[in-house]
């Protein structure tokens, strides 16, 4: 403990390291039954901004018996000092080295993050494979969207969580506390147990087969591995577990507010996105659930503002009632709240206009593609008069900027798609200037910012390839070229090396491991920050392990070709991903499931309020 | 309005926080315990709190002062047990008084603040290192400007300096400007000494004012740098103070 504060003395933004926030939870680890690490692979103010983990960490905490404490990864300068000094890594809430848990479970949010995940384990004194750890050490658990194709991190857990945490964490606990309580130390006889609950995966249970060095197939090893995996759902977000004491931290986090969750899942069905996929069915929360915990939530941290989140928060059926109620509550009492995760209309921008008091600020509006023709290939249900009418009611709200977000290198995307989204800023940015007013000077008006189109397991586009990487910088170079053109217009783009890393990862299946492995003792550590990121330490590792990215990150020949995530099941069948591909190479719109079933195999009958959730119980996964 | 006038400590691994951070958890604090801020006016309302002094990091705090306005008249004492509910012990609050909302805040009084630095196990040959500091004419230290770096001469920042021997450690006290008229910090003169060991710990003892006549330094309390040196063992005679070299080593 005494090495701990030395250590925080002499590193930059100690506050990461320090713990004793307000509402952290800190008790006696001894007098816990089941001691559990929640763990986030990236720094403190990253972490802390995850809504999953404050989820997680309110409900396990909550059970009798469990403690929850949160770890981070440390940043370079304290890495390093843990290694000279030999410290291993420790809980923020404890000081517990990371092998002195009974539990240790890491949120798989983002693929390049994995290597963070490796360096935590050998810092934290845990053996990387689970195949090497003992007795003593704690299992480690894997869960959030990534789980949806574990693979790649497969040697380096013990088992995973598919679906959602705070319906399969307490059923874990209370298995791990059961079988400790029978004093049989051996890892396998649990690892079998836990395998019975559903949602849960343990992957030394099975093993891959290849064929002419394709993945060809997974098979189980043991009667307790059921295949496939079935996710698992919170059916009544109502009555679920959600943190209205948010540990609210001392430094300043990347999203440093309360979240309120109007609902989970997404009924727009945009073809790329996985989130919109893996977290069916949508599943609200009543307006005056949300507006009792908005309160308490306030009252109980002092934050100063409240996100309303989502995936689409302006589809949420009550939004307008639960803006009025918000703002009559929380009037005078110095709370801004803010509306992520917009569709690109004019509605949601004046849902999101209401919201604005004092100091203006951006909108973001997300078209993601440049002509109707491609968004209506990506299934993104607006029209360019959607867009143009957002963008002017955003400068006529007195916002002082508007984002528009884009994807590139979309399925079937070609120059022509590229120039209408030249096309469609330039409207923008006419609209601008003719009504924009009070906007600082210089300061550009429209942010365009184009993300690369990467093909996630479990979409449409799982069956589609990532562009090369010539291909990519060519067409960035084509939009930096023609958007200079326009005024007050700046263009951000994605690093093309990162999004093939991450294609790669996304989609990697049980050989992928040795090469996280291999590239995480090149060197590689938080890849996400750029001041650390070298993609020539994974071309090196793929060629080590004498691999391609181009096996990863080319589209299979055959709908029937085996795919290393067939195993894990989100509900959705193969059959609905299969003809809504189709349906994107025929430029078929398939519309919101509210208004009418696609048929996608989850059976929610549109069972989104949460009265329909509660009476009908209407979704149940097989 | 009501201003209220708060003293805490800042002790332990809080050292480390920083100003900002320090800022934002009193306000989010003062938010939680649902105590009746008043704010500013203008486009962007903010809380009207007001630091005595900003504490680098790594320093700890004895007396730490924080004033704030409420709109709304509160009992002192639950004032404290409010706060003291919320924060970490290592951020308790020792003080809770209400004062004049018209007489000017703290923060544009404080001339001087009392540190201590204290070497573990000493350092030899410290007392005349220490003398050798007040035989120079100018001493001058590099700041971190926005564009360039900047010498800054800080013999005159430095009021005075005390040095208390024992065995196992060495305690150098320091008399030292802060404030709007300029000022320096214990690092700035630790690292004026030719020495390669770092002190163990820093802490600051309290903040100083001037006093009604003028030329000497009282504490917002009242007590002169005699009185309050005397409650730390520190034997001092007020007329050391601002110009003689240091005698009582």
């Amino acid at each position: 403990m005494k090495d701990i504060s030395r250590l925080l003395a002499s590193v930059s933004r100690p506050a990461r390291y320090l713990g004793r926030e307000i509402n952290s939870i800190h008790r006696d680890p001894k007098h816990a039954e089941v001691h559990l690490a929640l763990a986030f692979p990236d720094l403190y103010e990253v972490g802390m901004s995850h809504l999953g983990l404050r989820i997680l960490y309110a409900l396990a905490n909550s059970l009798p018996g469990i403690y929850a404490e949160r770890v981070f990864a440390p940043a370079a300068d304290l890495e390093q000092l843990l290694k000279e000094q030999q410290i291993p890594l420790f809980s923020l809430e404890s000081r517990t080295p990371l092998n002195c848990f009974d539990l240790v479970g890491f949120t798989l949010q983002y693929e390049l993050s994995y290597t963070a995940i490796l360096f935590m384990l050998d810092r934290g004194g845990i053996p990387l494979h689970s195949s090497n750890r003992g007795n003593d050490d704690p299992f480690v658990l894997g869960g959030g969207p990534l789980a949806y194709n574990p693979e790649p991190l497969t040697p380096f857990f013990d088992f995973f969580v598919i679906g959602d945490g705070e319906e399969v964490l307490p059923e874990i606990l209370q298995t791990y506390r059961s079988w400790k309580k029978k004093g049989l130390r051996m890892r396998e006889s649990f690892l079998r147990e836990v395998a019975l609950i559903p949602g849960i995966y343990v992957p030394s249970l099975y093993r891959d087969h290849y064929e002419d060095g394709k993945f060809a197939a997974i098979e189980p090893l043991a009667k307790e591995a059921s295949l496939p995996v079935h996710k698992r759902a919170v059916t009544d977000l109502e009555q679920s577990v959600f943190p209205e004491c948010f540990v609210v931290p001392y430094m300043e986090v990347v999203h440093d507010r309360a979240v309120l969750e109007l609902f989970r899942g997404c009924s727009q069905g945009c073809r790329f996105c996985q989130a919109g996929y893996v977290y069916r069915p949508v599943r609200e929360r009543s307006a005056e659930k949300l507006r009792e915990q908005a309160g308490r939530i306030i009252a109980n941290t002092g934050f100063t503002e409240l996100s309303l989140a989502s995936l689409s928060s302006s589809d949420y059926s009550a939004i307008g009632e639960l803006i009025t109620s918000l703002k009559e509550d929380f009037a005078n009492k110095h709370v801004s709240l803010s509306l992520p995760s917009l569709r690109a209309d004019a509605y949601a921008v004046q849902q999101a206009g209401r919201l604005q008091q004092g100091r203006a600020t951006g909108v973001t509006i997300a078209p993601e593609a440049g002509t109707q023709r491609l968004r209506d290939v990506i299934n993104k249900k607006v029209t360019e008069e959607d867009v143009l009418e957002a963008a002017a009611v955003a400068l006529q709200e007195g916002h002082n900027h508007v984002k528009l977000y884009f994807m590139l290198g979309l399925p079937t995307e070609t120059m022509e798609d590229l120039a209408g989204l030249v096309e469609l800023v330039g409207k923008i940015s006419l609209l601008g200037r003719k009504r924009g007013k009070g906007h600082k000077k210089g300061s550009p008006l429209i942010n365009v910012s184009v993300s690369t189109f990467i093909p996630k397991a479990h979409t449409p586009f799982q069956w589609e390839s990532l562009l090369e990487q010539k291909e990519i910088m060519h067409r960035q170079d084509y939009l930096l070229r023609e958007l200079r053109k326009l005024k007050g217009v700046a263009f951000a783009r994605h690093n093309a090396s990162m999004s093939l890393l991450e294609a790669i990862l996304a989609r990697g299946d049980r050989r992928l491991a040795a090469v996280i492995e291999q590239a995480y003792n090149l060197g590689s550590r938080l890849d996400a920050w750029n001041e650390n990121y070298s993609f020539s330490r994974w071309e090196e590792a793929l060629a080590t392990a004498g691999m391609t990215a181009q096996l990863y990150t080319s589209r299979p020949l055959y709908y029937s070709d085996p795919l290393p995530w067939d195993h894990i099941s989100t509900g959705i069948t193969k059959e609905f991903l299969i003809k809504e591909h189709r349906r994107a190479l025929e430029l078929s719109i398939t519309p919101d499931c509210r208004a009418a079933c696609a048929g996608c195999g989850i059976g929610c009958k549109v069972g989104i309020t949460p009265q329909s959730a509660s009476q009908k119980a209407g979704y149940r996964f097989p | 309005m009501h201003r209220y006038r708060i003293i805490f400590v800042k002790e332990g691994d809080f050292a480390c926080l920083s100003h900002l951070d320090l800022q934002r958890t009193f306000i989010r604090v003062l938010r939680r315990a649902g105590m009746p801020l008043a704010y500013s006016q203008g486009f962007n309302p903010q809380p009207r709190l007001s630091f005595a002094a900003p504490l680098a990091v790594g320093i700890t705090g004895d007396r730490e002062y924080l004033e704030i306005d409420f709109f709304r008249q509160l009992d002192s004492e639950k004032i404290k047990a409010d706060l003291n509910s919320i924060l970490p012990a290592e951020l308790a609050v020792r003080m809770a008084q209400e004062i004049d909302p018209k007489g000017p805040v703290l923060a544009s009084l404080v001339k001087a603040a009392f540190y201590v630095a204290i070497f573990s196990p000493p350092v030899p040959e410290l007392i005349p290192l220490v003398k050798n500091l007040y035989g120079s004419s100018v001493l001058e230290v590099e700041r971190k400007g926005k564009k360039i770096n900047k010498r800054v001469d800080i013999k005159a920042f430095i009021y005075n300096l005390y040095l208390q021997n024992a065995p196992e450690e060495d305690k150098l006290f320091m008399f030292l400007a802060t404030g709007n008229l300029g000022g320096t910090r214990p690092a700035e003169v630790i690292s004026l000494l030719p020495i390669k060991s770092e002190p163990e710990k820093v802490r600051r003892l309290g903040i100083f004012i001037s006093g009604n006549n003028g030329d000497e330094f009282i504490t917002p309390e009242g007590e002169t740098l005699s009185t309050f040196s005397n409650g730390l063992n520190l034997n001092i005679q007020d007329s050391a103070i601002r110009t003689q070299t240091p005698t009582a080593y």
